[in-house]
């Protein structure tokens, strides 16, 4: 196979141990991994440079050239003198489980950190991490509990690695202390929740969507923070991506709730090329009276990591700009004031509800996750039976998109919130001015089946068609 | 108990722990516990506080339990904690003379469970002396979730979170000395057991830990057919391999007094014990011979240090 190949090597600093680089070539387009390295893939290179592609113009000396399987998954090798570029996948789209896609959208946002402990149904985020990690020059660790999971993960991020951690509803409630110390302490990093069914230890394998409200008020004390719902396999990949970048943006842990069905659900997920990034910023100036939580003006402070010049002080204590704990009633105030502003005023930012359905639909379904599946399914449905029925599918859950959901709303005379708890979203829905909200909702570990909104708006609905 | 074992007197005894629950062919778990649980005298009563393991999911399945005593399942990092807070309220009321009879309170764990995430709940409840026993069920790994390992995995073991492949050899660390920590806590009685032979060891040692007055750890190796990767038919022969070959010494210890309760007439090599099971099949590829040398090492050195300490 002929290829020209373009590199774009523009980094500065190719002794970089990992990054991702793009190859464009006639046929497709490469993602190519630089991993470290060691002496043995120098020994096994032959020194075969491939065509159009010069030592000089590469400025690397391109010396093993791999393709194999040309018309989907394509692998490519190139080991250079100081570095070894290995493409792993180039597929465009992938057959993937809604967990694989979880753990593949965090490395893919550039997480080469997992600290968990196995639970189902999340298990297969950590198996796969720790499979994909530790080739990539990152970290596995497999921790004794939950507690300890996730401030290992908070204690990466502070050291400057993009961080997460995978688990299920008992693993979460067990988290909800260190989610608090990461909302207090500012540790940008991501928690995935596959939902199971029920309190206590439930149903360890059968879905539940009723961790909503212990995602948003879990962790003791007033604060916000960010939660996203995935509602197919390609959104565990691309909310994942965005969780860390949320994460990076706003400084704050963000919390991924997906449910069991999506969690084990197969579809094809469209891998991009490229995806976006919002890498850590980094703070300059002088050291000497460095305050590592001076606000920048979105509210947000820019922090320094462990292992830079700058002394950085972290404690889950009130604390005032320089780190130092503090109990002035006006330092308390100003800082849980701030640390919900700059997630509040700014949630414009986040992932917006999905509308779909007719312009000014009688009924308005609101849901997410698998149930929202259901709903879509529904929609299109009773579209066909002359029902007018028009679906918002959430993304972002908390903060609780009002507005979209107030505008949607708005002139429907029936709005259903279809979800598998006891109502958790339901309230959010009616505190946002919708009073007249009526919930669909199942807590027996079963799917709300598509059928079952259908009958549920046509018992309800005056202007349900004939 | 009579001065005399005898397996078909004890086998006779109403069981405590019955058949027909849901665990593995050839899982050690099930003969572990109902082993235990048959120490207990006939006339006392027992609470039965489990950790989240495998046991639990296999054997307390609603509506079917295969327990004929009293049973809790807290969560899994909590059991021991949950049993302190039963023993104590019962002897509070047994000292106001609100209940009659003997009620033994007896916690199941596995190894993840008990090494990890139950390890301070465990700790904390044998520093306080609770009359009770705690027992854990060592398979090694977390086999509930599906074979990821635990601080009681062994070095070199594969897993599904310490895969074999270019980069990782299975698990890189030795396993953690359970036995040894609990023992720290100067408690009464501690012991390491295995189900093997006719089952006079895990008998004998189930017995005094549940009629020792105070807080009593019991330390059983747990074959696990799915996580070892061995026939089912095996069990037996694995345990037995893995005592005589000293990977699971058999000792106890009493009141600090250390006691060796089974020495091997030939101490086999370690390969032996790792040959059967596939999560060790990679030490017996070409160039990880050393791999065998390590591992023989190390349940050497353990083993000279139990023999010391034992006297023996």
């Amino acid at each position: 196979m002929l290829c020209t190949v373009v590199c774009q090597m523009s980094r500065s600093d190719p002794k970089l141990a990992l990054s991702q680089e793009v190859i464009v070539c006639p046929a497709r387009v490469f993602l190519l991994e630089l991993i470290p390295l060691d002496a043995k893939n120098v020994a096994s290179a032959a020194t075969i440079a491939p065509k159009g592609l010069s030592p000089e113009t590469s400025r690397v000396t391109l010396a093993r050239w791999h393709l194999k399987n040309a018309n989907n998954v394509t692998c490519v090798s190139i080991v250079a003198p100081t570095l070894h570029w290995r493409c792993v996948t180039m597929t465009r789209s992938r057959f993937l489980q809604g967990n694989e896609a979880c753990a593949l959208g965090g490395i893919a946002a550039g997480a080469l950190f997992f600290a968990g402990y196995p639970i189902s149904p999340a298990t297969e985020i950590a198996e796969l991490c720790s499979n994909l990690l530790p080739p990539k020059g990152g970290i596995y660790i497999q921790m004794e509990d939950e507690l300890a999971s996730l401030a290992a993960v908070v204690g990466a991020s502070l050291s400057g690695m993009k961080a997460f951690t995978a688990t299920s509803g008992p693993g979460f409630s067990l988290m909800q202390e260190n989610i608090g110390f990461a909302i207090m302490s500012e540790v940008p990093c991501v928690i995935v929740n596959v939902q199971r069914f029920g309190l206590g230890t439930g149903i360890a394998t059968q879905p539940g969507q009723s961790d909503v409200m212990a995602a948003r008020w879990g962790t003791h004390g007033d604060h916000s923070i960010i939660a996203l719902v995935p509602a197919s396999v390609q959104e565990c990949f691309d909310l994942t991506i965005e969780a860390f970048n949320l994460a990076e943006r706003f400084r704050s842990p963000v919390v991924v709730l997906i449910d069991a069905i999506i969690a084990h659900l197969r579809e094809t997920v469209r891998i991009p090329e490229q995806v976006n990034k919002i890498e850590r910023i980094r703070p300059s100036g002088p050291i000497e009276g460095f305050q590592p939580y001076a606000p920048e003006e979105n509210l947000v402070p820019v922090l320094p990591n462990y292992g830079d010049e700058y002394i950085l002080r972290v404690t889950g204590l009130v604390h005032d700009q320089y780190g130092y704990s503090s109990a002035n009633p006006d330092v308390g105030g100003q800082l849980v004031g701030r640390l919900i502003d700059k997630i509040e005023l700014y949630s414009h930012e986040l992932p917006e509800p999905e509308y779909t359905g007719p312009e000014d639909p009688d009924v308005v379904v609101i849901s997410y996750g698998i149930s929202a599946r259901s709903a879509l399914s529904a929609a299109q449905r009773g579209g066909r039976q002359g029902l007018s029925i028009g679906v918002l599918k959430l993304k972002t859950i908390w903060p609780f998109p009002e507005q979209a959901v107030t505008r949607t709303c708005a002139r429907a005379s029936l709005v259903v919130v279809v979800e598998m708890n006891k109502g958790q979203v339901l309230r959010e829905v009616k505190a946002a001015g919708i009073t007249r909200a009526i919930g669909l909702n199942r807590t027996d570990i079963r799917v709300i089946m598509p059928g079952e909104i259908i009958s549920f708006v046509k018992e309800r609905c005056s202007c349900a068609g004939s | 108990m009579s001065t005399v074992y005898n397996l078909k007197r004890e086998v006779e005894k109403p069981a405590r722990f019955t058949g027909g629950h849901r665990l593995c062919a050839g899982c050690g778990a099930g003969i572990v516990v109902s082993g235990v649980l048959r120490a207990l005298d006939n006339e006392d009563r027992a609470v039965v506080v489990n950790a989240t393991s495998c046991l639990e999911v296999s054997t307390f399945m609603y509506p079917y339990t295969a327990y004929m005593d009293s049973y809790i399942h807290s969560a899994f990092e909590n059991s021991a904690a949950t049993c302190s807070g039963v023993e104590a309220a019962y002897h509070a009321l047994k000292r106001r003379g609100k209940v009659e009879g003997t009620v033994k309170f007896i916690t199941f764990g596995g190894d993840g469970g008990t090494y990890d995430i139950g390890f301070q709940s465990l700790s904390g409840a044998m520093e306080r002396g609770h009359d009770m026993v705690y027992v854990c069920y060592d398979n090694e790994a977390y086999m509930n979730t599906g074979i990821q390992r635990s601080s009681s995995t062994p070095h070199f073991a594969r897993t599904t979170t310490t895969p074999v492949g270019s980069v990782g050899q299975g698990k890189k660390q030795n396993k953690k000395d359970l036995t040894e920590i609990l023992v720290a806590h100067n408690i009464p009685y501690a012991a390491q057991a295995a189900p093997i032979g006719n089952f006079k060891d895990l008998h004998t040692k189930s017995y005094k830990a549940i009629y020792t007055e105070g807080p009593c750890f019991l330390n059983v190796l747990s074959p696990c057919p799915r996580g070892w990767d061995y026939p089912t038919e095996k069990l037996a022969e694995i345990a037995r391999l893995a005592v005589d070959t000293c990977v699971w010494p058999l000792y106890e210890v009493e009141e600090g007094v250390w006691r060796l309760t089974y020495i091997p007439k030939k101490k086999l090599p370690v390969e032996d014990f790792l040959r059967p099971q596939g999560r060790f099949r990679h030490m017996f590829e070409k160039g990880n011979e050393w791999m065998l040398e390590e591992a023989q090492a190390y349940v050497d050195q353990k083993w000279e240090r139990l023999l010391e300490r034992t006297g023996a």
